[in-house]
């Protein structure tokens, strides 16, 4: 008999903790009198982020619940949460994402002096649906000891038989190599596009692998002469607690590509208002406070990012970048020809 | 014939439950499967044409390699440390299941990290003036890949060979022995065709973890089908066309495990034959058996110490650029849902085992296979399965929430940790299920029918009799259940209410942005919360067979 309780006993202590668990939640209502909050799905994971949303609250009393995930996951989750979700606002670190949030109709259309004073026209979703907050553009590094920087000037130029086996770049399911192709797709055609990546994967220096960070290393390793990667990445790595990591980055110089052309491929992050927010007010505030010159500031500083209002003080290292021209096109583009680069890459056999 | 089990009264009541649990486990499966449609549509060909030769041949490669040796590791080490006894045995014996404690994903990044250019290898054969060429030390391939499923899987092989060849090898071995068979012919001759099933058990679970895994195979840029699934949802936007694939491997491993169990030819090992004794190792003096030792001490530094230490390196560099203020709050509630998740489960298993003793064999077997299908597929698919059944059944009871709070808002459960609990349990259900299984199985029907003579219930023999016969299966389950969970990633990351973090959420947020030093410090906490959890059981491994030596000598 005494198992038996004892059984039964731990039964039900498991229920009363599953429960617990479960109402312990915190509350993401927006009732009269209750706390202020927004609720946020974002997939920028950095712990400046945190303290931004921590001042935030501190200003305006208006507390951030936020859930981390992979975008394209949060935007699947919200999808399926349809008319009923609790999340007011989705972040995620690339263009590509928001349009595609966009098209699905999980965002909302806002109507904010501040977000159209402060962010270019450029940098913002011409119907109000999403802003960009801060933006990485992806450049061409190389071995300052045996490069001669002055022979690329074009992403075009790392097809050239002069560097077969010596570019490296990064596998195709990432993010950053599809809205660089997709911007392809959108300037010179689908088969131009994709004879480019082509041309690429012959001049590989290896399978892809790794990370932007694995490539830049990888060049001064000597498995290569150039790399392609975001600058964030390279001020991570100059400010890295590994010193190894910080000589690899100093040992690399910059080239900002089709300088002479059509610019230099830039992608965003950003967020939107969703569509079936229920704090819509608040993350209309959230959203103008992350564009704010303060929270800008903080972009560019900490987090080696470009913030997308101007004339904010740049860091050290956006400094020593210079400035440099960006591609022209409709950043939305980047989100719609996505699927198609995926296409491309993988008939081009660039893993 | 046995009256006690007349097929009459196990009527369909005694069914129900189990039924009914088998429903819940499938629901996020039912879901999916709903949305299938089985058209073949211009992604598909796609798929097929460019990426399907590819990932085929990399899952397989991956398959094979990662089984031939976390099986050949796993057997050989599980039979040195019961054979044989030598300097250190106790310790290595139970450290060995150590490297079970770091994800798989992590090892990926650690190794990496160590073996590239900056990384402590090559920084150091520098400063010595060896230049090595470039690239010669990645691990970025399917050799490489294999290495970390290999260091970081083997434990599952290991841990179920060696309680098999602890319990149940002493009579063939020193039946070998006495005919005087040297140590490898035993090995060869007795050893590898004894263990052959639980061999596969152990391997079995090896399998489900590769194929399912999205993290060592992305940062190494390896083409599978796990990987394939999130290229064709994501990058393609094609969501039916993933579901699909997911559920064509979902079907494979289901229709490979009952091949299998065919191939066994339903052979199980039930105790009346075999008396269970504890094999007696035999000492191993002088140079072979610190030579043995030495080798398991080496293989540990490889797979457990060299990246722990590695990690500790790299937290105490990158400290002050982590977060540290929320860690006690995210490691407890890592803890306590861990916890929680894993007695549910074997909880469940528990029922279903016992619940399932009297069924029809065929649809016994069937239970098992089916508590199997959501460890199948990758946990992302799994995880979206899981949202479109909360939310529905959110939807189904929004009446009765309004009875009870007028004001309640819709989504109560699909917003709550018990949608994240219930997707673990589905998720590592097949786990603890297997572990509990063969503890029902060692035992049998007899003890309870016995009780049952004298006048029990089958529910109270159950409790009073078997399952403390039982706990050191029930107690590996839940082990390996726990840990696993203080792993998982995807369904964390993807159910998880506000303001919810886990340890490996932490760490995949610090290591998915490249800064893998600071993702060491979460890592550490979750191999150290599994090292505890480890020393327990073993503590309680230790009384409870001082148990068993009790009952055997009654």
């Amino acid at each position: 008999m005494k198992r038996l309780k004892v059984f039964l006993v731990a039964a039900l202590v498991l229920f009363v903790f599953t429960l617990a668990a479960g109402c312990t939640s915190p509350a993401t209502d927006n009732k009269s009198g209750e706390v202020k909050v927004v609720n946020l799905y974002t997939d920028r994971h950095y712990d400046t982020d945190d303290e931004l949303y921590a001042q935030f609250t501190e200003e305006t009393g208006i507390e951030v619940n936020v859930v981390k995930g992979k975008s394209d996951e949060l935007i699947e989750r919200l999808k399926t949460e349809g008319a009923d979700t609790e999340a007011d606002l989705l972040i995620t670190a690339d263009v590509g994402r928001l349009e595609r949030a966009k098209i699905e109709g999980l965002f909302q259309t806002v109507d904010s002096e501040i977000l159209v004073g402060n962010i270019p026209e450029k940098y913002r979703d011409p119907d109000g649906k999403w802003f960009g907050l801060t933006k990485r553009a992806r450049v061409i590094v190389y071995a300052k000891d045996r490069v001669d920087g002055t022979q690329i000037s074009t992403y075009e130029d790392l097809t050239k038989p002069a560097w077969k086996g010596k570019v490296l770049i990064r596998s195709s399911e990432n993010i950053y190599n599809q809205s660089l192709l997709a911007s392809f797709i959108e300037l010179n055609g689908y088969d131009q596009a994709k004879a480019w990546a082509e041309a690429m994967v012959v001049n590989f220096a290896r399978d892809p692998d790794g990370g932007d960070r694995d490539q830049a290393t990888a060049v001064v390793a000597g498995e290569g002469d150039v790399a392609v990667m975001n600058t964030y990445y390279l001020g991570q790595m100059l400010n890295s607690a590994n010193e190894e990591e910080v000589k690899v980055a100093q040992s690399l110089g910059v080239i900002f590509p089709d300088q002479g052309g059509d610019g230099t491929h830039v992608n965003i992050s950003g967020g939107g208002v969703v569509a079936n927010a229920k704090n819509t007010e608040n993350a209309k505030k959230l959203l103008e406070y992350l564009a704010s010159a303060k929270a800008q500031e903080s972009y560019a500083k900490a987090n080696y990012e470009y913030p997308v209002l101007e004339n904010i003080e740049l860091s050290d290292f956006l400094i020593s970048l210079g400035d440099f021209k960006e591609q022209s096109i409709a950043l939305s583009k980047l989100g719609e020809l996505n699927a198609e680069a995926v296409k491309a890459f993988n008939e081009a056999g660039w893993k | 014939m046995n009256f006690l089990n007349d097929r009459k009264r196990v009527g369909v009541m005694r069914n129900l439950p189990a039924f009914f649990i088998i429903v819940l486990l499938m629901l996020p499966v039912l879901f999916l499967i709903l949305r299938l449609d089985f058209g073949f549509n211009e992604n598909w060909i796609h798929f097929k044409t460019y990426l399907l030769g590819d990932a085929a041949s990399n899952t397989a490669l991956l398959v094979i390699g990662t089984v031939l040796t976390s099986g050949t590791i796993g057997v050989l080490l599980a039979y040195g440390v019961t054979v044989y006894d030598f300097p250190f045995r106790r310790a290595i014996r139970w450290s060995l299941y150590l490297p079970l404690t770091i994800p798989p994903y992590i090892a990926a990044y650690v190794y990496s990290g160590m073996t590239s250019y900056t990384g402590v290898i090559q920084t150091t054969l520098r400063g010595w003036g060896i230049i090595l060429e470039p690239g010669s030390m990645s691990i970025s391939s399917i050799k490489g890949a294999v290495f970390i499923y290999t260091i970081t899987l083997y434990p599952y092989v290991y841990g179920i060979v060696r309680s098999f060849l602890e319990n149940h090898s002493a009579g063939f071995v020193e039946t070998a022995r006495l005919h005087g068979f040297k140590a490898w012919r035993i090995l060869f001759k007795v050893i590898f065709p004894l263990v052959r099933i639980p061999l596969i058990g152990g391997v079995t679970l090896v399998i489900m973890e590769v194929i399912s895994d999205y993290g060592v195979v992305k940062y190494f840029g390896i083409r599978t089908f796990s990987s394939s699934i999130f290229s064709l949802w994501f990058g393609m936007g094609d969501s039916g066309v993933a579901v699909k694939l997911s559920f064509y491997i979902m079907v494979a491993i289901i229709v490979f495990l009952a091949l299998e169990d065919l191939l066994r030819g339903g052979r199980r090992y039930g105790v009346s034959g075999m008396q269970p004794r504890r094999i007696e190792p035999v000492l191993l003096k002088g140079f072979k058996g610190k030579a043995l030792s030495m080798m398991m001490i080496s293989f540990l530094l490889i797979s457990f110490i060299v990246p722990v230490l590695q990690m500790i390196y790299w937290a105490t560099m990158s400290y002050e650029k982590v977060r540290l203020d929320n860690l006690s709050v995210i490691a407890f509630d890592s803890l306590f849902y861990s916890l929680l998740a894993a007695a549910i489960i074997i909880l469940i298993s528990i029922t279903l085992c016992h619940l399932q003793r009297w069924l029809n064999p065929n649809f016994k077997k069937a239970v098992g296979k089916l508590t199997q299908t959501g460890y199948a597929v990758p946990g992302a698919i799994i995880a979206i399965g899981t949202i479109m059944a909360f939310v529905s059944i959110d939807s189904t009871l929004y009446p009765l929430y309004k009875l009870i709070d007028p004001s309640t808002k819709k989504l109560v459960l699909s917003t709550s940790t018990i949608m994240l609990l219930f997707a673990f349990v589905i998720r590592y259900m097949s786990i603890g299920y297997n572990t509990v299984n063969s503890g029902f199985s060692k035992i049998g029907t007899g003890f309870n029918d016995t009780a049952r003579i004298m006048g029990k219930t089958p529910g109270r023999a159950l409790l009073q009799i078997e399952i403390p016969m039982m706990l050191n299966s029930l107690a590996s389950g839940f082990l390996l259940v726990f840990i696993d969970i203080m792993k998982e990633l995807p369904l964390t990351l993807l159910l998880r209410p506000f303001n919810f973090n886990t340890l490996a959420s932490r760490a995949y947020e610090y290591a998915n942005d490249e800064r893998i030093l600071e993702s060491s410090i979460p890592s550490l906490l979750i191999i150290v919360i599994c090292m505890v959890s480890i020393a327990v059981f073993v503590a309680i491994n230790r009384k409870s067979r001082k148990g068993d030596k009790f009952d055997v000598e009654n």
